[in-house]
Formats: structure tokens, sequence, C-alpha cells
């Protein structure tokens, strides 16, 4: 799978890409040129230089420092909410597709719901309910993206269990629970590592949209939205503070964009309308 | 194709009352107390108590759903805590800025997209084609906020050509950035579907034949090729525009948009419980009723939808 993940050209520039934003989250207290908390007043606002690359921030923080720390949140974020809706999603839609009837109509009219709010509104009432802090957000992104991921792990489920090899299989005594877990989850997992890096990008997205707003990560952490807001204030004597962590959210989103576009065409082609 | 409307139609009243019912409850548990942020400083154990008895907050919380269920059928979402009008009035209010955004972004989003999916398809393999390609894929990935704060940056600080935010009377200059920044991340997605439908129809055999038969290039792209490829672009678009009117809460917050995105996000900041219900239950009922429509329309146009009775092309993202 890797090998055909680089074949294609966009996916070696979105693996590199994602490489990178995953280092620089990992290492960042290593690789970050100075303290992203230490305030110094006498750089307030320094416009990028060679010992600032990207300048500093109304306290004088080094935005470089900071937009690296930054790359952590949002990929914690991302990669836990992601697990969180995938988790959710999985039981769920196994239950839906497997047993039907009553409890298919229930979770697919619950999913119904979930998906009947509108983008970001259904995640905002959530912040605005729970407060805003980096591990609420982590649970609310998760709980909301579930019902995607059942919708597609049903229609998976619905495809298969009727093929005649399960019907062997059931036939021999194969019980539900055996069923499931040797036979069905398996011809799940592809569909479910490309619903996984598809969202990886779209979860970096709402991390720093919801920061932006306030509703998520909380200053002085260093989140890529709160950053852009907070540097609005400043947007004329010292455009790099907002400019800035906007260019690192789109390479993150970018290469991860690109690197589940691929595995997307690696695994699955099936799944090509889900992301064009 | 009338079972499978009735169907839809059937449907959509579950999900409302599920909607109805998350929504109140989401609210319900907001943290803070409503009445004593609004008397604040005039603290007076009789006034809170006739507050709350007036806000319906000393019943029990089945009897305040109920209420709540009543209203929505009469289309009554009770008054907001800080103003003290009644919501439907307010959101009618800020509707109508919301739906000029949303039009405008609608029409950038269409033709934009449109004639750079059909270009790309046309020149396919080219350079046209890549550049349209890493475009789009560039604009779904930048932050719509962000581009907000870009645009902000160029047009009116350091070109000064535009006004950098505010509703002005209706000015189309101040709807011009507000309305670019909706459309990118929809742009990008109509471009990339167009494409590839185009591709898709380019393939057929008929649209060998009208090559054959001599028609002039022109006719064929759009005579009979776009005809046919913008049938999944149109679902596109309705959900796009479904969004559009409901999910403009980042672009109308930095532009300052008076429109229903800002309008919710205030009411959230201010813990205005009545405003934030009646709110987020307008938007998502807005929202599934032009998703249901363009289910429908799409129904009523490919007829294998039918047959399957579901559709088969979910939109994520």
């Amino acid at each position: 799978m890797f090998r055909e993940v680089v074949r294609q050209r966009n996916g070696a520039v979105g693996l590199t890409i994602a490489a990178i934003v995953l280092a620089a989250a990992v290492l960042a207290p290593l690789v970050a040129p100075y303290d992203p908390y230490e305030i110094d007043m006498e750089q307030s606002l320094h416009p990028p230089c060679l010992s600032h690359p990207l300048g500093t921030d109304v306290f004088g923080r080094d935005m470089l420092s900071r937009l690296i720390l930054g790359a952590r949140i949002s990929l914690e974020v991302s990669v836990f909410s992601r697990l969180i809706s995938l988790v959710i999603g999985t039981l769920l839609g196994l239950a839906a597709g497997y047993l039907g009837g009553r409890i298919d109509s229930l979770v697919m009219r619950l999913a119904d719901v979930t998906l009947a709010y509108p983008g970001l509104l259904l995640l905002v009432a959530v912040m605005a309910a729970v407060g805003p802090s980096v591990a609420s957000l982590i649970v609310a992104l998760g709980i909301v993206g579930w019902a995607a991921v059942a919708r597609i792990v049903r229609a998976q489920v619905l495809s298969i269990k009727d093929r005649e090899y399960l019907t062997a299989v059931r036939s021999l005594g194969g019980s539900p629970g055996r069923i499931i877990a040797r036979h069905i989850l398996p011809n799940c997992v592809s569909q479910l590592v490309v619903v996984f890096s598809v969202g990886l990008g779209m979860g970096i997205m709402a991390e720093s949209s919801m920061s932006f707003l306030g509703l998520g990560a909380q200053p002085p952490l260093p989140s890529w939205g709160s950053m852009i807001s907070s540097g609005l204030d400043y947007l004329r004597v010292a455009p790099w503070m907002s400019l800035a962590p906007g260019l690192g959210i789109t390479m993150a989103v970018l290469g991860f964009n690109l690197l589940g576009d691929a595995c997307r065409d690696a695994l699955d082609p099936r799944l090509r309308h889900l992301w064009r | 194709m009338l079972t499978y409307a009735a169907k839809r139609v059937l449907l959509f009243v579950p999900v409302l009352l599920g909607v109805a019912t998350v929504t109140f409850f989401l609210v319900y548990v907001l943290p803070g107390d409503p009445v004593l942020s609004m008397v604040g400083e005039r603290y007076d154990e009789a006034t809170i108590a006739e507050l709350r008895h007036e806000m319906r907050l000393d019943r029990p919380i089945h009897v305040q759903y109920a209420h709540f269920l009543a209203g929505l059928v009469r289309l009554d979402f009770g008054r907001s805590y800080v103003t003290g009008e009644p919501v439907a009035s307010s959101l009618l209010k800020r509707f109508p800025y919301t739906l000029r955004l949303a039009v405008l972004a609608m029409i950038i989003s269409i033709v934009v997209g449109v004639s750079a999916g059909v270009a790309a398809a046309w020149k396919w393999r080219t350079a046209v084609d890549f550049l349209a390609m890493g475009t789009t894929i560039v604009g779904i990935s930048m932050p719509v906020f962000w581009l907000g704060v870009l645009l902000i940056y160029v047009f009116s600080m350091k070109l000064g050509l535009l006004p950098p935010s505010g509703y002005g009377g209706g000015a189309v200059r101040y709807m011009i950035l507000p309305a670019v920044t909706l459309a990118q991340a929809s742009t990008a997605y109509v471009a990339r579907m167009t494409r590839s439908s185009m591709l898709d129809v380019i393939g057929e055999t008929y649209i060998r034949v009208a090559r054959a038969k001599g028609i002039p290039e022109w006719r064929v792209l759009f005579g009979h090729a776009l005809r046919n490829a913008l049938l999944p672009v149109i679902t596109v678009v309705g959900a796009d525009f479904g969004s559009f009117l409901t999910g403009a809460v980042l672009t109308e917050s930095i532009f300052a948009w008076p429109g229903l995105g800002r309008f919710t996000l205030d009411a959230i900041l201010k813990r205005d419980i009545p405003t934030i219900q009646g709110a987020v239950f307008f938007m998502a009922v807005v929202f599934m009723t032009i998703n249901l429509i363009v289910d429908l329309a799409y129904a009523w146009a490919d007829p294998r939808i039918k047959v399957s009775g579901e559709k088969t092309l979910p939109s994520e993202g």
C-alpha cells in the first residue's frame, strides 16, 4: 500500500508534507528555536528577520516556535477525534448493518439527525454547552463525526453479509461475533483507513475554525486558529501574526488531503465520490 | 417517483423531532444561570424568582420540553433573554442578509467553478488542467476564515479597493469580499466535480458521434457534454447552498455581516437560550429542506435512483 501511495505524485507530496507536520508535532520542543510561551516585550511585533523567521507576536513570542507547537495541538485534536468517530461509527454501523430491523432504523435516524445540522453548527453548540478546551473539543468533534463513518460501515456490511461464503460460515455454526470479527470487519478495514485519512484534514480544519471562534484551544496555547484571531487586531501593523498560522493550516490540510486522496485511490477506487 | 418522494417526506418528520430534541437538551445543559446574568447588578431575590417564573425556568424539565415543542409547532421560539424580542421575528429579520450573501456566493461558485471545471476537462492533462486542479486543492485546504483575513489585508488594507467589513447599507462593494470568501470551498468542489463529470461524459460514444458529425467543438462541449455532466454538479451546488444559508458563522463573523450566522454566534456567547434554540433549529430545518429538495430533484432527473431507493452519492465535507 505504501508503494501504491508514493507512486502517485500527489501522494508523495502529501506524504512529505504530512511527515513534516507530524515531525513538528512530535519533536515540537526540540526543534522550536525559542520557548513558545516566553514573553519578551522588547521583541514585541518584530517583523520576520533572520533570528525570528516568521516574526514575533505582540508579547514578543517567536511565531515559528508557536507555529511548530500549534502543529501538535492540531494533530492531537484531529487524530484523537477521528479515532473516537471511527470507534463509535464502526460499532453502530456494524450493529445497524448486521442486526438490521429496529436497531438499523434507529441508528440510521440518529445519523440523519446528526447530519441534519449544517457544518459547524452542531459543533459550535456542543462546545458552547460543555465549555471550550482542547479535551472537550476532541470529544465533541469525535461524537459529531460518527454518522458518516456509520453510514459507510453499514453499507459495506450490507453488501457482504449475504454473500455465499458467509452463509457457509453461518451454516458451519459460526457465531455472529466471530462472523463480524473475522469476516465482516476485515472487509471494512480499507474503507476505514480511507475515511480516517481523508478525515484528518477536515479535523485540522475544524480544530482551527473552533479555536478561531474562541470555542477551542484557549490562550496562551498556540493553536493555529486562535493565533489568527489574536493577530486580527494587529493586521495592519503586523500582518505576519495572522498570515503565518494560516499558511500552516493550509499546508497541513493540503498535505493530509493529498495523502487521503492517494490512500483512497490506492485502497479503494470505488470511494472516489467521497472526495473530489 | 411519488413513492420515493412520499418516503423521503415521511422520514423528514422523525428527523425533525430528533433535531428539536437534541437542540433543546443541548442548550439546556449550557453552564451558567441565564437569570443571574440578566439581573446582573440589580441582585434581588424577588426579581430573580419572578423572572425565573416568567421564563418558565422553575418548571420541571419535561414541562419545559413540552412547552418548547408546542412552541415550535406554532413557529414560536419564545423571547430573547437579552433583547426581549420574539426570537422568530429576529430570525426572519436576519435571514434576508444571509440570503443575499448566499445567492451572490452561489453565483460566484457556479460561474467560476463550472468554467474552471470545463476548461480543465477540455484541456485535460495540460497546464490548464494542472493549474485548475492545483488551485482547487489549495482552495479546499485553505480555511475560510483565513482567506477572509487575507482578502481584507490585500484588498482593503493594502490596495484600499474594498471596505474591510460591515453591511454598508447593502452596497455591492461591501458584499464582494464576504461572498468570495463564502464561495471559496464550494467553487473548488464545483470545479473538481464538473471536471470529473465532464471527463466521464466526454468518453461516451455519443460525444464521439457528435464530433464525427462535424459539430463544432464548442457546441459539443457546451451543448452535448456539459448538459449531461451537470447533473452530479447540481447535488454539490444544492448541498452547498444549504450550508451557505446556515453555516456562514465564520464568514459573517469576520466581515461583521449582520446575518444569521453571526446572530447565532452572538447568542451562544451571550447564553441567550431561546435565541440559540430557535436559531439552531431554524438553520437545521432550512438545511434539511434544501437537502430534501436537492434529493428529490436529483431523483426526478435520474431515474436510476428510484429503483435502488437510496442515493449512492453521499456528499462528504
